[in-house]
């Protein structure tokens, strides 16, 4: 057959004929292949000239990785001690369903918990406060109540802090906004103490409490006119002398 | 293939109730086949025995969720290729100490019948089959090297045949390119033709 005619019939023949009959070869090669497909594929490829082309180039390479993988399968081999280090694995590693894993799992969370409380502001309730007041026998709020330690004073002194800070500064708070809080911070000066707004009258000599009104705008003052409870800062719109909350301002919060 | 069977479901029973004895039954069954997938793919004896190990480990671990109805291989294969893939990532990054495995990529100590037929061939090929890339190079060893059929390695890879077929092909094509510049010698039997003399014979 003249070639250029045969590679012209090759051209009227769809293109995937021409895949079908080189997989059909290959299947051949590799063993898996159908009988009548593989009768198809022979016959195509007996009369096109590049498909015969492409088997020559397929089917070396075809028993090569079938030779390929015998090689690999001659040195696959698995050691001798492989269920011996498997089981060691084994016996090392903590099972699910015991209770050695079960317990540090929900333990842990827990620890960390509590370890991350104080760094993230979270103080103890007011009720366990109390209960923990209580073990001393001495009412909330009386003198014979537990001084804090040092590092209940600081999570203590912190919260205080915000609170001011929230509150805002005297000076931006012109009705005496933090007056609201009456806490006093130990190392502070205390705005409802030294600050004295104008008009205010100088406490008579001899006066009781001997203080004086703060806010005297009477905006956003606390606690009940005319002072005298403990605790209580100033006077709604009064100009006599409120009792000077020196007593009370270190339990300010209430301890 | 007689490992393609499904596993004795008082295996699986055993194996669910923590009985070491029948999984190692389990492994001695399965370990050949298993080793000799991660051996094809990673290519060094130390690094496929990890890999083995790993693998029946994870499996250990998934026990719970084994089906009597079906054979394990395919799950077992399917782990051992993903860890030995995960070693091969590791020891292209360098991480893995690789002189073993290039030794024996290059050599892999033949029969002395093979080294007879083309141990030469034998050897650019396995240079050529390590340099596809991953998923090229998981069906050609599923295919050449544990000599599944290819609904099995469907099966294994959990996806379509035609895929297989597809990817087949693409490593067949890339094959051939990258040996173009090595030329691997053909084997002197080997004749388009002849499958054809055989094939009319039957």
């Amino acid at each position: 057959m003249i070639p250029g005619l045969a590679a012209l019939r090759g051209l009227f023949i769809p293109r995937h004929v021409h895949a079908a009959a080189i997989q059909a070869i290959v299947e051949l090669l590799d063993g898996t292949a159908l009988a009548a497909d593989v009768e198809d594929a022979l016959a195509h490829v007996e009369m096109c000239a590049a498909c015969r082309h492409e088997v020559a180039d397929v089917a070396p390479l075809v028993l090569g990785l079938r030779r390929f993988g015998a090689a690999v399968r001659a040195n696959a081999l698995p050691g001798a001690a492989g269920w011996r280090r498997l089981s060691e694995r084994l016996a090392g590693a903590p099972r699910r369903t015991t209770l050695r894993a079960v317990a540090p799992a929900l333990i842990a969370p827990l620890v960390v918990a509590v370890a991350l409380m104080p760094a993230i502001g979270v103080s103890r309730s007011a009720y366990v406060t109390d209960l923990a007041l209580s073990e001393t026998g001495a009412a909330p709020g009386s003198d014979g109540v537990r001084p804090l330690r040092p590092a209940e004073r600081a999570v203590d002194e912190r919260a205080n802090y915000d609170v001011l800070r929230w509150a805002g500064p005297p000076a931006a708070n012109p009705g005496g906004t933090g007056s609201l809080v009456g806490l006093r911070i130990p190392g502070l000066p205390d705005p409802t103490l030294t600050e004295r707004a104008p008009g205010d009258v100088a406490p008579a000599p001899g006066s009781v409490g001997g203080g004086w009104t703060v806010g005297s705008g009477g905006s956003g003052a606390l606690g009940p006119a005319g002072g005298g409870a403990s605790g209580a800062i100033g006077g709604v719109g009064s100009t006599t002398p409120a009792p000077l909350p020196v007593a009370t301002a270190d339990r300010g919060n209430g301890r | 293939m007689g490992d393609r069977a499904p596993v004795d479901p008082a295996m699986v029973n055993a194996l669910q109730a923590d009985d070491l004895g029948a999984f190692e039954a389990f492994y001695r069954r399965y370990e050949a086949a298993v080793y000799r997938t991660a051996f094809g793919l990673v290519r060094d004896a130390m690094a496929a025995e990890d890999v083995v190990t790993e693998a029946f480990l994870r499996a250990y671990g998934a026990r719970g969720r084994l089906d009597p109805q079906r054979s394990p291989l395919p799950w077992l294969q399917r782990i051992t290729i993903n860890l030995a893939l995960n070693h091969l990532r590791r020891r292209r990054l360098g991480i893995e100490d690789i002189a073993g495995a290039e030794a024996a990529a290059a050599d892999p100590a033949p029969t002395p019948d093979l080294a007879a037929e083309g141990r030469e061939t034998v050897a650019a090929l396995g240079r050529a089959v390590d340099r596809l890339p991953e998923r090229l190079r998981t069906v050609t060893v599923l295919r050449y090297v544990d000599e599944l059929s290819l609904a099995e390695i469907a099966d294994v890879l959990d996806c379509p045949v035609g895929t297989v077929k597809s990817r087949l092909h693409h490593a067949m094509r890339a094959l051939r390119s990258d040996l173009g510049t090595e030329a691997p010698a053909a084997p002197a039997t080997v004749h388009p033709l002849v499958p054809a003399v055989e094939v009319r014979r039957r």
